[in-house]
């Protein structure tokens, strides 16, 4: 099984996507602003095929080499969970956190809350 | 120089004045500088991981808003009635219809009881309006700031106000 995803490169904000099975793998590093949302955004889209023929049902976003996350990041991933909820299939999302920067759990705290059966912060 | 909580010389203030529109690189510039502040002089707590988001909030909408000009972001850490604060300000000019949505935004944001679940509203509400909306909640709901504004001539100035707790030393 392959998935067509393309990785953002870029000197503020990248991904690197490693599928592995049913499950993705990525890693999000730099920082999340108004600028690089965008990016973000058009990077989940690409994902949200292959969430919705079964390809894909779980999702693991890295985020220990993040160092910020804008409130235009949280309003993509937001609204890329909600969709990801209406899909029966899709097990789980897991974001895994730099414990030494534990601003990162207190901000993915809403999207847990908006998705808690599917959202996981480690 | 070694600092405590009750040392009324304690503090530190930055402030930009500069036309922030578009300029998305000035914003980082900015938040990094503010981000070197607090690690001068306050804990490394999530608190202070919160006012370099806040930071990063206000100053995008400068960036996002402000026209005709320059518009004015200061980020302060004093000792005020005996209590290490941190204080943020800003100030811009934005179009009638901005000005009017930001005053009801802002008014909604400081009077709620429960600023967490109306963040949460908000999350859930996204991609169903144009722009997040969650930036200046966030100062309330996350880094637990209080929030007041004022419209004035046509400028909108921001406040946004909370308690530090300062490094046990810096210089």
């Amino acid at each position: 099984m392959s998935i067509a995803v393309d990785d953002i490169v870029g000197e503020v904000f990248s991904t690197s996507s490693a599928p592995q099975g049913d499950r993705v793998v990525v890693q999000l590093v730099g920082c999340l602003d108004m600028e690089t949302a965008p990016l973000l955004k058009h990077y989940l889209s690409q994902l949200s095929p292959s969430a919705e023929s079964g390809e894909l049902c779980e999702f693991e976003f890295n985020i220990e080499q993040l160092y910020l996350l804008s409130s235009s990041a949280i309003s993509c991933l937001a609204t890329w969970l909600k969709a990801l909820k209406a899909i029966e299939h899709v097990r789980r999302v897991r974001f895994v956190t730099n414990a030494n920067l534990g601003w990162q759990r207190r901000s993915l705290d809403p999207l847990r809350r908006l998705a808690e059966k599917l959202v996981a912060v480690d | 120089m070694v600092t405590t909580p009750s040392d009324a010389g304690w503090g530190a203030s930055l402030c930009f004045v500069a036309g922030f529109a578009g300029r998305v690189r000035l914003v980082s510039s900015s938040r990094q500088l503010i981000a070197e502040l607090c690690s001068a002089y306050l804990e490394p707590t999530d608190q202070s991981a919160a006012l370099v988001m806040a930071a990063q909030e206000l100053l995008e909408n400068l960036a996002k808003y402000s026209v005709n000009g320059d518009a004015s972001f200061e980020f302060s850490l004093a000792v005020h009635e005996g209590q290490p604060r941190v204080r943020i300000r800003t100030r811009n000019a934005a179009s009638a219809e901005h000005l009017a949505q930001a005053s009801e935004l802002l008014d909604r944001i400081a009077s709620s009881a429960e600023p967490v679940a109306l963040y949460d509203h908000w999350v859930a509400a996204s991609g169903e309006r144009e722009g997040s909306r969650l930036g200046l909640i966030r100062l309330r709901a996350e880094a637990c700031l209080s929030l007041s504004h004022t419209i004035e001539a046509g400028l909108l100035h921001i406040e946004a106000t909370g308690p530090v707790e300062p490094k046990r030393s810096a210089s």
